[in-house]
């Protein structure tokens, strides 16, 4: 089980606390298929994905990566049992949407990349250092059920 | 052979064009060894790391992030020729150094999050990122290539 300290938690909590997930969603997911556009091909039912700007205009794209921060708002809330918080989802990803999971490591670099866009300097070497390692933590418990 | 577009080629040149060297490579490496604190383990020369604020404070820090960013310039003017352009940078980190080639991938992190950290979603927009970063990952391949 990870271990977190105070710190670690006041701090992971303090980020998230800046993030409005309607705003950020939709630059995220944008941004997962924008960058690495092997992507897509999970998103067959997503219509128009095929210019930078169909992507950025989709309903769909930003409804999908706000269901994502609110499953990580899920993670935030459960630091001590994040394997259990996303048991289900894991088997999910891996059993119907037979999603690679080294895509969840791309998400939490567009998650991390937006977070640092958002909040500049803010983010300090510390609380990067912290972030980096609560979102380590929620992309194992994703892979947790794979194998 | 790596192919750019157009647009790639005028976000990378762009977004260069934006960049102080001095302040991003600062800031990129002490991110690294603060983030990935074994990265220290390579500048035993640069006095005192034992702290967050030293790091960030320590002038062989910002000197050297500067150098790795005059490293990275030489890539922006040579982006058809990145390889040949990297090959003695890669054996040196290789034969001389000892680098692990993992650490390029890391700093390479950290510098895009420096970079999005210090223009924001307007300017490092998910197009301008898909560049960079592939950029970025043309780079470290180059600088791994030597290795055996």
């Amino acid at each position: 089980m990870v271990k977190w300290t105070e710190l670690e938690r006041s701090t992971v909590k303090a980020i998230w606390e800046k993030i409005d997930i309607d705003e950020i969603g939709s630059q995220i997911w944008a941004r997962v298929l924008i960058v690495y556009p092997w992507t897509e091909r999970y998103f067959g039912s997503f219509g128009d994905l095929f210019t930078i700007t169909a992507i950025l205009k989709n309903d769909k794209v930003a409804a999908h990566g706000r269901m994502v921060l609110t499953a990580l708002d899920k993670a935030v809330n459960n630091m001590d049992n994040m394997k259990r918080t996303y048991a289900d989802l894991s088997r999910l990803h891996f059993q119907k949407l037979e999603v690679d999971p080294d895509s969840f490591r791309l998400l939490a670099d567009c998650i991390t990349i937006t977070i640092a866009c958002k909040l500049k300097s803010a983010l300090s070497p510390q609380s990067q250092a912290i972030w980096q390692k609560f979102i380590s933590a929620v992309v194992d418990a994703m892979s947790s059920q794979y194998r | 052979m790596v192919e750019w577009t157009d647009a790639e080629r005028s976000a990378i040149i762009n977004l260069w064009g934006k960049i102080d060297v001095g302040e991003i490579g600062a800031q990129a490496l002490s991110r690294l060894l603060i983030v990935y604190p074994w990265g220290q383990r390579y500048f035993q020369a640069f006095g005192d790391l034992s702290t967050n604020a030293a790091i960030m404070g320590n002038p062989k820090v910002a000197q050297h992030g500067r150098t790795v960013m005059g490293g990275l310039e030489n890539a922006v003017k040579n982006l058809d020729n990145i390889k040949q352009t990297y090959a003695k940078l890669s054996v040196m980190h290789s034969e001389k150094l000892h680098v692990d080639p993992d650490n390029f991938r890391v700093l390479a992190e950290c510098i895009s999050l420096c970079v999005a950290a210090k223009f924001g979603p307007s300017v490092f927009t998910a197009e301008v990122q898909e560049a960079w970063q592939k950029f970025l990952c043309v780079v470290v391949s180059a600088l791994g290539r030597q290795y055996h």
